[in-house]
C-alpha cells in the first residue's frame, strides 16, 4: 500500500438510541450486540445505560454509542439524552405484547420533538416466543406492525436475542441507511418469518 | 508633600495622563515595513469534542476505562455525541473555531440537561409511577417563641496591643517594596509589539478561507480595522506622588525599566537630568517607534544610564538610531534578549562585535535589519550558542541571508525554538536541516522564502523525519506562491494532532490557503470514498454471526 505506516484509522460515530417499553428487551438487545451475551434474568433499567461497540474494518473503525432508556414512565424525562444527536433510533416492542406495540405511536410522537432527522426502525423483540403464538395472532401482529412501519417510513425488523435472530442485521441495516450504502441482503416478508423489510 | 522633580523618571508624567484614556491615541503606523515575529502561540488538544471522525479517538481512549454499561448518573457528564448534520467524513474538524469550542465535553450533556422538559405533567396514567408528595406543613413557630432573647450581638472593640505607634504596612520599606513591584508586575505595559494568536487575514476572502464561516469571517476581517494602538503608561507614576518612602521604592523599580515611545517624553527626560540624579541602572531598556528620533538624543539619554545589569536591549523601529557597542560592553553576558528592528544602522561589524561580548543572548530578533548578512551571522554562531529565537526576517536585500549561514547557525544552537526567515533566500536544505537537528523548534516562519519548494513540504511528511517537528506549533508559508502540494502540510497538521496533541496552526495566503482548502477537501473525499468501501464490504458479508431462523422454526 502507498499509505504511510503512521497513518491513523478514519473512525466514524454513530449514536443510536433504544426506545420502547417496559420489559421488552432494549438491555438485552444491546448487552447482545455488544458483548455476545444474553441474560434470562430481568433487571429494571433505572435511567438511561449506554455501551459502546467498536467495529474494525480494514482502515475504518466504526463505533456504535448504543443509548439505552428505561421503560418506566417516569424516565421520560431523560429521552432527550438518549435521542438528541442520534443517527438512529430504534423503536422496539415485544412481539408477544400488543400493548407495546401501540406504545410506539406516543413514543415516536416524543422523540420526534427532540430529534426530527433520526432514522427511524420499528423493531419487534421475542421472535422466539412469538413463533408460539397463534398463528393468527401472528398475521395480526404483523400486519400491525407492517401498517406502523409504513405510517413511521422505517424498516420493520422482528428480532430474537436470545437466538442471535436478526441482531446483527439490525445494525448493518442502521449503516446502509445512514450512509446510503446498498445492502444485499434479501427482505423477510412472510408471516411467520423474522420480518426484514428495509427497502 | 515634597517631590524632587530633578530625580530621573522614564518619563515626564506633568501632562497627568489618564491610564488606558480610549481618547488617548498615538498615531498609529503601519509596522508592515517589519516582518512580525512568529511568536505565536497554538493551542494544545487536553480533549476532543469535535464530531469528525479522527477525532474519536479520545473519547474510545476514554471509554476503555469506563464500566461495561454506563449508568447515566455517573458518567454522562464525560459525554458528547455528535449532531447528525455534522455526520460528515471532514476529517480535519475546523480548528477556527477551536477557541470558542469548549474544552469540557460535559457542557453539552449539561445544557441538555438544564433544558430538559419536563415532560411528566403529560403523563395523567401513570400517577402511581410518580405519586406526588405531600407538601410538609412548615411552621415558623420558632419565630414566635416569646421566651426566647434576641442574641446579645456584642460589638467587642478589637483590641489593640498597646503600642504607642501603629505601624502601617505601608511604612514598611520591605513590605511596601513587594507590593509596589506587585503593582509593576501587573499593570506595567512595556511598549511591546503584542503577538497575535493567529495573523490578521488580508481579507474577507482569505478569512472565509480560514474559517469557512461567513460570520467568524466577517468578524475576523473587522478586527483588521477595530486594531486600536494600546496605550502604553505605567500607573507606578501615580506611587511617586504618594510619599518619600513611596517616592523612594518607587524610583527604584522604575528604574529597572527604561522605556519610551514617545520622542517628546524622551527629550524631557534628558533635560530633567543633572549632575546630582543617580543614574538609571536598567534591566530593560526599550525605545519604541521612534521614528524619526536623532543620534545626538539618543546619545545623551545613553548618558545618564549604567548597561550594566542590563538583559534586555531593544530599539523597536528606530531607524535612525545607532547603539553603541559600549552599551553591550557593559551589559556583557548578562544581556538574554536583543531586539533591533528595522534599524539602518547595524551591520555585521556590529552584530559580531556583539557576539563577542554578549555570548549569552537567546533571543535575537534583527527584523529589517537589512545591512545583516550571511557574513554576521555565519560568524556569531561561533559564540551565541544559547540562542533560543531568532529572527532576520525582511522585506528586502533577502538575497544577503541564505542557507550558507543559516545551516551553520542550527547546527551550532541545538535550542532553537523559534526560527523567522521570512523574505530570505534560503532553500530547502534549511529546512531539512530544521527538522533533523532542532527538536525543540516549535514557530518557524518561511513566509515569502522565493527559493522553496514542494520538496521542503515533503520533508514535514516524510517516514524519515517522522520523529521530527514534535513540537511544532506554527508555521507560515505565506507568499509562496510557488509551493503547490500542501497535501504534505494538511497531513503533517493531522499527524501533529493525533500523535502529539497540538492543534498546529498553519499560516497561508489567500491563494495558497484557496489551494489547501481545495486539496483537503479531495482529501476528505477520498478519505470518505475508503469508509464507504470498508462499510460496503462489511454490511454485505453474509457472515454476520447470526443465527438461521430456520433452525428455530424446524425446531
Ligand atoms: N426469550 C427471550 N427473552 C428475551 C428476549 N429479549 C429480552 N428477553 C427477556 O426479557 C426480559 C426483559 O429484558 P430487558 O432487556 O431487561 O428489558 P428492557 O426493555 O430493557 O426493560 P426496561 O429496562 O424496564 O425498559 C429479560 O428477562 C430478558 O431476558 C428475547 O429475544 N427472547
Ligand atoms: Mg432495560
Amino acid at each position: 500500500m502507498e499509505e504511510e505506516n503512521y497513518e491513523q484509522n478514519n473512525q466514524v460515530a454513530l449514536k443510536i438510541g433504544l426506545i420502547g417499553d417496559s420489559q421488552i428487551g432494549k438491555t438485552s438487545l444491546m448487552v447482545k450486540y455488544v458483548e455476545g451475551s444474553f441474560d434470562e434474568d430481568y433487571i429494571q433499567t433505572l435511567g438511561v445505560n449506554f455501551m459502546d461497540k467498536k467495529i474494525q474494518i480494514r482502515n475504518t473503525i466504526i463505533t456504535f454509542s448504543i443509548w439505552d432508556l428505561g421503560g418506566q414512565k417516569e424516565f421520560i424525562n431523560m429521552l432527550p439524552l438518549v435521542s438528541n444527536d442520534a443517527v438512529a433510533i430504534l423503536f422496539m416492542f415485544d412481539l408477544t405484547r400488543k400493548s407495546t406495540l401501540n406504545s410506539i405511536k406516543e413514543w415516536y410522537r416524543q422523540v420526534r420533538g427532540f430529534n426530527k432527522t433520526a432514522i427511524p426502525f420499528l423493531v419487534g423483540t421475542k421472535y422466539d416466543h412469538f413463533i408460539d403464538l397463534s398463528f393468527q395472532d401472528q398475521i395480526e401482529i404483523t400486519q400491525q406492525a407492517k401498517k406502523f412501519g409504513n405510517a413511521m417510513k422505517a424498516p420493520i425488523i422482528f428480532c430474537s436475542t436470545s437466538h442471535s435472530i436478526n441482531v446483527q442485521k439490525i445494525f448493518k441495516i442502521i449503516l446502509s441507511k445512514a450512509f446510503d450504502l446498498k445492502l444485499n441482503l434479501d427482505e423477510i416478508i412472510n408471516v411467520g418469518e423474522p420480518i426484514l423489510i428495509f427497502k | 508633600m515634597k517631590l524632587n522633580s530633578t530625580k530621573p523618571l522614564p518619563y515626564d508624567n506633568s501632562n497627568n495622563q489618564i491610564y488606558n484614556n480610549p481618547f488617548i491615541t498615538t498615531s498609529t503606523r503601519n509596522d508592515d515595513e517589519i516582518n512580525n515575529p512568529p511568536n505565536k502561540r497554538s493551542k494544545f488538544c487536553t480533549s476532543t469534542t469535535t464530531t469528525s471522525l479522527a477525532s474519536l479517538f479520545n473519547k474510545q481512549n476514554r471509554h476503555k476505562l469506563r464500566r461495561r454499561i454506563n449508568s447515566i448518573s455517573t458518567n454522562l457528564s464525560y459525554y458528547k455525541f455528535p449532531k447528525q448534520d455534522e455526520f460528515n467524513f471532514n476529517s480535519q474538524p475546523n480548528f477556527a473555531s477551536s477557541s470558542t469550542r469548549s474544552s469540557t465535553p460535559s457542557s453539552n450533556s449539561n445544557s441538555d440537561l438544564e433544558s430538559l422538559p419536563d415532560l411528566t405533567d403529560d403523563d395523567e396514567l401513570t400517577p402511581e409511577n410518580t405519586p406526588i408528595k405531600k407538601l410538609p406543613t412548615i411552621n415558623f413557630q420558632y419565630l414566635e417563641l416569646p421566651t426566647l432573647k434576641p442574641p446579645k450581638f456584642q460589638l467587642h472593640k478589637p483590641r489593640q496591643r498597646e503600642i504607642s505607634s501603629k505601624i502601617s504596612i505601608f511604612e514598611v520599606p520591605e513590605i511596601l517594596h513587594k507590593i509596589i513591584s506587585f503593582v509593576d508586575e501587573q499593570n506595567s505595559n512595556l511598549p511591546t509589539e503584542s503577538t497575535p494568536i493567529r495573523r490578521k487575514p488580508l481579507n474577507y476572502n482569505h478569512a472565509m478561507l480560514i474559517h469557512g464561516d461567513a460570520e467568524i469571517a466577517q468578524r475576523a476581517t473587522e478586527e483588521i480595522q477595530e486594531q486600536l494602538q494600546p496605550v502604553y503608561s505605567n500607573p507606578l507614576f501615580n506611587c511617586l506622588l504618594v510619599n518619600k518612602l513611596f517616592f523612594k521604592i518607587t524610583s527604584d523599580i522604575i528604574s529597572k525599566k527604561f522605556y519610551f515611545s514617545n520622542e517628546e517624553n524622551l527629550v524631557k527626560f534628558i533635560n530633567y537630568q543633572g549632575p546630582k540624579t543617580t543614574s538609571f541602572q536598567p534591566k530593560i531598556f526599550i525605545l519604541h517607534k521612534l521614528f524619526q528620533t536623532r543620534q545626538y538624543l539618543f546619545d545623551k539619554c545613553i548618558h545618564y544610564i549604567s548597561f550594566k545589569q542590563l538583559e534586555w536591549f531593544e530599539l523597536y523601529m528606530c531607524p535612525k538610531l545607532f547603539p553603541s557597542i559600549e552599551i553591550f560592553k557593559q551589559a556583557g553576558s548578562n544581556l538574554k534578549k536583543l531586539i533591533i528592528t528595522g534599524s539602518k544602522t547595524i551591520d555585521d561589524n556590529f552584530l559580531i562585535s556583539i557576539s563577542l561580548h554578549c555570548k549569552n543572548i537567546e533571543v535575537l530578533d534583527l527584523r529589517a535589519c537589512e545591512y545583516i548578512s550571511d557574513f554576521s551571522i555565519y560568524q556569531i554562531s561561533k559564540h551565541l550558542k544559547n540562542l533560543k529565537i531568532i529572527n532576520f526576517g525582511r522585506k528586502n536585500k533577502g538575497h544577503l541571508i541564505s542557507d550558507a549561514s543559516i545551516i551553520k547557525l542550527i547546527n551550532c544552537c541545538k535550542g532553537l525554538n523559534t526560527i523567522g526567515l521570512a523574505g530570505c533566500n534560503v532553500t530547502d536544505k534549511t529546512v531539512f536541516e530544521i527538522a533533523i537537528k532542532l527538536p525543540d523548534i516549535e514557530r518557524l516562519s518561511l513566509n515569502n522564502c522565493p527559493r522553496l519548494t514542494d520538496h521542503c513540504l515533503s520533508i514535514f511528511t516524510n517516514p524519515n523525519t517522522i520523529h521530527c517537528f514534535l513540537k511544532l506549533k506554527v508555521l507560515e508559508f505565506r507568499y509562496n506562491s510557488q509551493l503547490d502540494n500542501l497535501q504534505h502540510l494538511i497531513e503533517f497538521k493531522k499527524r501533529q494532532e493525533y500523535k502529539n496533541k497540538i492543534y498546529l496552526l498553519i499560516e497561508l495566503c489567500e491563494d495558497l490557503m484557496a489551494k489547501y482548502r481545495a486539496q483537503e477537501q479531495e482529501l476528505d473525499n477520498i478519505i470518505s470514498m475508503k469508509i464507504f468501501n470498508d462499510i460496503m464490504v462489511y454490511i454485505n458479508d453474509d457472515n454476520d454471526g447470526d443465527s438461521n431462523y430456520i433452525d428455530l422454526l424446524n425446531r
